[in-house]
């Protein structure tokens, strides 16, 4: 894989998402925009983004779906992956300094910590995006469905400890609290199902309007 | 046979190759744990250690690498027995080969220790003290510490090893190609942190090849002082078809190794990829290659787990500000247990150019032991430089010290037999720089003489101990100068004297000085430029003086220690630009659209600032405003009516999270210098207790820091439980401090749980205490669901439910 700086990643960032993320809705007085560069700016100089991913052969179990050496219960998981003879165990983290960061500015700044957990919420999609860019140069790689992770549908937080360990994350830093909790917090870890076509866009698999999860901000009316 | 430390520096020594690389050419399936073959495959693991023996290596390494515990918890095995079967095997190997050593190898427990993750120093260093027990009752020659890449958890596993054997201590981090572990230290921090725990030998391992472990091995001759271990990887890791290969063939890989020796190299072996034909090939080229002699890299260091300070080369600042002496909002913060305002003190004096960060909890009524080990872990979790340790109970020293991470400065040890005593092995065991006060039981020597002489008597305390000379760093003692007119002369001959005699680092507090007399800052500063052409290395002072940080860029810049004035300069400029920031005096209050509503009255200028988020402004305006205006009048006429605008406005969708935040920080900016005025007079705001927790298993806090900023500002006493919150301990809260009020946060469903148990429990032991939710996956049926009497969407509903119930 080659690599790419983190500022060239800073610049992919979608300042809308930022601002989404951060609850600005569409408006964005320069204000507001200096925030969201300033701390850009400063997770720039923190971040460590890194990766690690494993190509499994996806089989189907008595218990869930077969992932390499690992099992991943339920059904929605499956669903997703209807299709797809391999997939990829995927985590990326942006590294511990950024957490430190966030919680050395949230003692002085509640708005500068907000505009950087968002800051790095997007930096962290663009680095996942860009790894399934890098990814799909790989041989059959090509077609792959969206980022499934633990916890979402009925696949337990818990497959995180099968996932992450068989991935090894403890070589890019990123562990996990006995809780299942991802340590760095700014860590992603996935399912990519590779298939011929591509699949399923939901992650969840239903959309929104199945959601039980009524107020959220980033629900979509359909 | 010969004992492993006489031989080392005699040869070279090779420790062996990787294992679990060979175990999966055996059948080891991916994600299966390595140590478990101990158990079910004893003769290939003796096999393997008999390959790489009779390839000529003198150390092999024990399958134990993850036979923690805490990492065989997952795969279900027991850890005395993974432990105890993998060195006899190792042992047994050694034994029919007839030559070789055995090491008890530790790798990380697979958690990230406090204050970035949740697992505590006491647990890791159990974790390995296990491990380091089960491996020398089994025969263990050595222990090596290995793959590393997090400072404060080879800490815990190198106090492990040095309380529970005798045997030598090797230590291998796996650093980036930046030089940096995954946690953030570099090189001159690592070593300083290692040597000063007195390990035997350290290293790098895995992570990359020999190739690029080159310009890392040049960097560690530059700073260590022990022996040098690589074990590298048999190249970089090539991802072929999702699997991670190493593709260096044996005779390139002997070829960069014996680069490595060339460069001082001690100990040399491999780790992943490697195989016994890299290892033949390594021990064949290079076994009559000589050990270098050590070099000599003795500085003064202190570290932290993310960088090195290096005192003698150029003056170093020790921000003094967090030091309840004389300072009542500190010590309210203290008797409080407000750690967030003693955090926020450091931040401010690191952004102001401190270096490290002095910190002295000590109040008569509080424990000091358990704040200063608190302080000190939190601290170390947002700031990145180094501490002093200031305190004079030695426990409290020990509490801090033994779970810092790094090696920190000791203030301090003086010339009286039960300091040194006391504070001096401490440093021995856990490393450190002393500060070393010229005083003893007698008092502070009038004479510079008195005062070196005391010095001396420290050092060669010190010395007898086995500390380095490098490791100690003498304060001459600043005096008032308008009680003793002499004094400041004797303080400025001590440390010159001090550094000519003996050779050793000086610090001074400084601001002492100037008490009791007018412009302290100008006697401050001008004493301080004195001092620093006396020779003084590092001053204990107020970083966020401008006076005396002015005094420094201009000696650095005097004294040829600024490149071309580039530090000077960039100062100047800075301070031109702040002054150009600030806003010359609005004529008319200002009003903005997005948060006035249309016929809203005009506030006077610090609701503006509040309003409009401008958060230098407000702290500025509300000093002015204190001079006409009681405290609690400016709270009530202007702070709160501009937060409830911007509140009413963020209710009605006019203004955004963001503006909210931004108004509730120039606000707080408003509030704590209030909140000054009425420390000094020793008053406070009056607002009911809030209880505020994140519930345990989630360590999101966002959410519950926003409630936390708006409920402070409209005056509500905040205690803060932080997050991952036992269900106890908010109960404990509660009714330790007759609480009405609890606000509990969850971002995950797996969570939600967690506050259900919160809530139950609270309802039996406090069944007149509210509670509030909120959080991402909170919905106000889930709230109903778990007891909750108040679901909060956002921060401004928990500020109505608390004014609500609490007035």
């Amino acid at each position: 894989m080659t690599a790419l700086s983190v500022s060239a990643l800073i610049a992919r960032v979608d300042r809308a998402e930022v601002l989404r993320y951060m609850g600005a809705a569409a408006q964005c007085d320069d204000t507001l925009s200096t925030l969201v560069e300033e701390a850009l700016a400063e997770l720039e100089k923190v971040a460590v983004p890194r990766m690690v991913w494993r190509r499994v052969e996806v089989t189907t179990q008595l218990d869930g779906i077969g992932l390499g050496p690992v099992t991943a219960p339920g059904a929605d998981l499956a669903r997703h992956l209807a299709g797809c003879r391999e997939a990829v165990l995927f985590a990326a983290t942006l590294g511990i300094g950024v957490d430190q960061l966030i919680r050395r500015v949230a003692l002085l700044s509640m708005s500068q910590s907000a505009a950087l957990q968002a800051g790095a919420a997007a930096l962290l999609e663009t680095y996942c995006d860009w790894c399934q860019e890098e990814l799909a140069q790989e041989p059959g790689a090509a077609h792959q469905r969206s980022r499934f992770s633990p916890g979402y549908g009925d696949l337990p937080l818990s497959f995180q400890g099968p996932l992450l360990h068989c991935l090894e994350s403890h070589r890019i830093g990123l562990t996990t609290t006995a809780a299942m909790m991802m340590v760095p917090t700014k860590s992603v870890s996935a399912i990519i199902g590779l298939g011929e076509e591509q699949g399923e866009k939901r992650p969840c698999g239903r959309g929104c309007a199945f959601c039980s999860k009524t107020d959220c901000a980033f629900r979509k009316v359909e | 046979m010969k004992q492993l430390m006489s031989q080392l520096g005699k040869r070279i020594l090779f420790f062996d190759g990787a294992m679990g690389t060979l175990l999966q050419r055996e059948g080891l399936a991916p994600g299966q744990a390595p140590e478990s073959w101990n158990l079910t495959h004893p003769d290939t693991i003796r096999a393997i250690h008999r390959d790489y023996l009779r390839a000529g290596c003198d150390i092999v390494k024990a399958n134990t690498f993850g036979g923690n515990p805490l990492k065989l918890a997952e795969a279900g095995l027991c850890p005395a027995e993974v432990v105890t079967a993998g060195v006899r095997l190792a042992r047994e190997a050694v034994e029919v080969e007839g030559h070789g050593w055995v090491a008890l190898d530790m790798g990380p427990t697979g958690r990230l220790l406090q204050p970035m993750g949740d697992l505590s120093f006491d647990e890791a260093v159990e974790a390995y003290a296990q491990m380091v027990r089960d491996g020398v009752a089994a025969g263990a020659d050595c222990c090596l510490i290995e793959t590393m890449s997090d400072t404060l958890e080879t800490k815990a596993a190198v106090l492990a090893a040095k309380e529970n054997c005798d045997l030598p201590v090797f230590v291998t981090l796996t650093f980036d190609q930046r030089g940096r572990l995954l946690t953030g230290a570099d090189i001159p921090a690592a070593v300083a942190m290692l040597e000063g725990l007195g390990v035997d030998a350290l290293g790098l391992n895995c992570g990359f090849g020999p190739e690029q472990m080159l310009p890392l091995v040049e960097e560690l001759t530059r700073w260590a002082s022990v022996p040098l271990i690589v074990n590298p990887n048999a190249g970089l890791p090539v991802v072929v078809d999702g699997t991670t290969c190493y593709q260096v063939e044996p005779e390139e890989f002997a070829s960069w190794m014996e680069q490595l020796i060339a460069r001082g190299v001690w100990m040399a072996g491999g780790c992943c990829g490697t195989t016994p034909a890299h290892l033949a090939a390594l021990t064949a080229r290079c076994r009559e290659m000589k050990p270098l002699a050590l070099p000599d890299n003795r500085r003064t260091v202190v570290s932290s787990g993310a960088m090195a300070v290096v005192m003698g080369e150029d003056p170093v600042v020790i921000g003094e500000r967090i030091n309840p002496t004389g300072k009542s909002r500190l010590k309210q913060a203290l008797r409080e247990g407000n750690l967030d305002y003693i955090l926020s003190e450091g931040v401010k004096q690191q952004q102001n150019g401190a270096h490290i960060l002095d910190v002295n909890v000590g109040l008569p009524e509080i424990d000091e032991p358990a704040m200063m080990e608190q302080v000190v872990r939190e601290l170390q979790g947002v700031v990145p430089l180094p501490l002093q340790i200031d305190t004079s109970s030695p426990a409290a020293m020990e509490a801090a010290l033994r779970r810092y991470n790094g090696k920190a400065m000791i203030n301090s040890v003086n010339g009286r037999a039960e300091s040194m005593d006391a504070i001096l092995p401490l440093a021995k065991k856990y490393g450190g720089v002393v500060v070393a006060l010229t005083m003893d039981e007698k008092g502070i020597p009038e004479t510079a003489d008195g005062r070196v002489a005391i010095a001396r008597r420290i050092l060669d305390r010190a010395l007898a101990l086995g500390l380095r000379k490098e490791d100690l760093v003498v304060d001459a003692l600043t005096m008032t100068v308008s009680a003793e007119q002499e004094s400041a002369r004797v303080t400025l001959e001590t440390v010159r004297r001090i550094k000519a005699e003996l050779g050793l680092r000086t610090v001074l507090g400084v601001s002492n000085i100037s008490f009791g007399l007018p412009r302290r800052e100008l006697l401050g500063s001008s004493f301080f430029l004195l001092a620093l052409e006396a020779g003084l290395d590092a001053a204990i002072i107020n970083p966020g003086s401008a006076a005396m940080m002015d005094a420094l860029a201009a000696y650095r810049a005097l004294s040829g220690l600024d490149t071309q004035c580039g530090g000077y300069i960039a100062r100047c400029a800075a301070q031109a630009e702040a002054q150009a920031a600030a806003p010359v005096q609005a004529a008319q209050p200002v009003r903005t659209a997005a948060t006035a509503a249309p016929d809203a009255p005009s506030l006077g200028e610090l609701a503006a600032a509040v309003e409009q988020g401008r958060k230098e402004d407000a702290a500025r305006l509300a000093a002015e405003e204190l001079k006409a205006l009681p405290p609690l009048e400016l709270i009530d006429r202007q702070l709160i009516p501009a937060l409830d605008r911007v509140g009413k406005g963020f209710e009605q969708g006019r203004v955004f999270l963001p503006q909210l935040l931004m108004s509730a920080d120039a606000a707080r900016a408003a509030f704590e210098v209030v909140q000054e005025v009425l420390s000094r007079s020793g008053g406070r705001r009056q607002g009911g207790k809030v209880v505020l927790a994140t519930v345990q298993g989630d360590i999101h806090d966002i959410g519950k820091n926003i409630v936390k900023v708006l409920l402070e500002n409209y005056g509500f006493q905040v205690l803060d439980l932080g997050r991952d919150v036992p269900p106890e301990r908010v109960v404990e809260t509660v009714l330790a401090e007759d609480v009405k009020l609890v606000g509990l946060s969850a971002l995950m469903t797996t969570t939600v749980p967690a506050m259900a148990e919160t809530i139950r429990q609270l309802r039996q032991a406090a069944p007149d205490c509210r509670v509030m939710v909120g959080g991402a996956v909170m919905t106000p049926e889930y709230a109903a669901q778990i007891g909750a009497d108040h679901y909060g969407p956002d921060a401004m509903s928990s500020v109505h439910y608390a004014q609500e119930l609490l007035g």
